[in-house]
C-alpha cells in the first residue's frame, strides 16, 4: 500500500485517526466534498448525524473504486461539520464506524475537523473532502 | 531542494507566504490538523492567538521530523482561525514570529479561513499542512 500511517512522539495520540501519512504514488486522486447524496441526489439520513457521516464515507468509497483505488489510499479527511460541539462526536464516530463495517477497513488517515456555518444546502450536516495517492 | 516558493510579477507580495510552490518529489507528507495541544491532548496558551500559533508550529515542526521533512518542504500551510476578525492579525503575526525564532521555516502558500468552531471550544487556530520529500 503507498500509504504509510504514523503518529509522530511528542504529539497527542488519538483513536480515530493518525497525525501523519506518508503517500507514495504516481497518481493524485482529488475528491469533491461529498455530502449524504444518493446516487439520485437525494439527501439520506436528514437530521441524522451519524447516518451523514456514513454516507459521506461511503460515497467517497465509491469514488475511488471508480479510479481503481479504496479508503485504503485515502491520505487526508477534512470534516466539515454544520454547528458543531464537542458533544457531536459520539454521532460521528457512529458513522465512521458503520461506514468501517459495511467497507471492511479502518479508516483513519490524518483528519482536520472543522465546524462551518453552513454547506451547500440546509439539509447537510456534514460534507467531507478527500485525498489520496494511488500506484 | 524539491520545493521552489514564487511570487508571480504584478501580483501582491505578502511578507509571510509566497503565491506558488512548485513541489518535485515522490512522497506528500499530509498532516492531519493541528493544534494548539501539547503531547497529553492538553490545550498550550488558552486565550492567546499567539501563543497557540506557536505551539501548533511546534506540533508541525514533530509532525514533519517523523516523516523526514523540515518546513523547507512544505508546499501549503492553510490556517483555520475560529471567529476570525482582522484585528487578530497582529497575534497571529506575533505567533509566526514567535515561530521564527524557535525554528528555520519558511514561507509557503498560505490561506487563512475563518470558520465557526473547531474542535473544541478554546481551540484558536488549526493549521493544515502538505509537504512533498524524496
Amino acid at each position: 500500500m503507498a500509504i504509510t500511517l504514523v503518529n509522530p512522539g511528542g504529539l497527542p495520540e488519538v483513536d480515530v485517526y493518525r497525525q501523519v501519512s506518508i503517500a507514495s504514488g504516481s497518481r493524485l486522486v482529488f475528491i469533491a466534498g461529498q455530502v449524504a447524496w444518493d446516487a439520485d441526489e437525494a439527501t439520506v439520513g436528514e437530521g441524522d448525524l451519524a447516518a451523514q457521516v456514513e454516507q459521506c464515507y461511503l460515497n467517497i468509497a465509491t469514488a475511488l473504486a471508480e479510479v481503481g483505488g479504496s479508503f485504503g489510499d485515502v491520505a487526508k479527511l477534512t470534516v466539515h461539520v454544520v454547528d458543531w460541539t464537542p458533544d457531536k462526536m459520539p454521532r460521528l464516530l457512529e458513522g465512521i464506524s458503520r461506514a468501517a463495517a459495511k467497507l471492511g477497513v479502518t479508516p483513519v488517515p490524518p483528519a482536520t475537523l472543522l465546524g462551518v456555518a453552513a454547506l451547500d444546502i440546509p439539509d447537510h450536516l456534514v460534507e467531507i473532502e478527500a485525498i489520496a495517492v494511488l500506484d | 531542494m524539491a520545493v521552489s516558493l514564487i511570487n508571480p510579477d504584478g501580483h501582491v507580495r505578502v511578507p509571510i507566504y509566497h503565491h506558488v510552490a512548485v513541489a518535485t518529489g515522490s512522497k506528500q507528507v499530509h498532516i492531519a490538523g493541528q493544534v494548539a495541544w501539547d503531547e497529553n491532548g492538553d490545550l498550550v496558551a488558552p486565550g492567546d492567538l499567539a501563543g497557540q500559533v506557536a505551539q501548533v508550529y511546534r506540533n508541525v515542526a514533530k509532525a514533519l521530523d517523523e516523516a523526514g521533512a523540515t518546513f523547507h518542504d512544505v508546499v501549503r500551510f492553510t490556517w483555520y482561525a475560529a471567529g476570525w476578525k482582522r484585528e487578530m492579525y497582529d497575534a497571529f503575526n506575533a505567533g509566526i514570529e514567535q515561530a521564527a525564532r524557535e525554528f528555520d521555516i519558511a514561507t509557503p502558500p498560505l490561506a487563512l479561513i475563518g470558520v465557526d468552531i473547531l474542535f473544541e471550544p478554546g481551540i484558536l487556530i488549526e493549521a493544515e499542512v502538505t509537504a512533498i520529500i524524496d
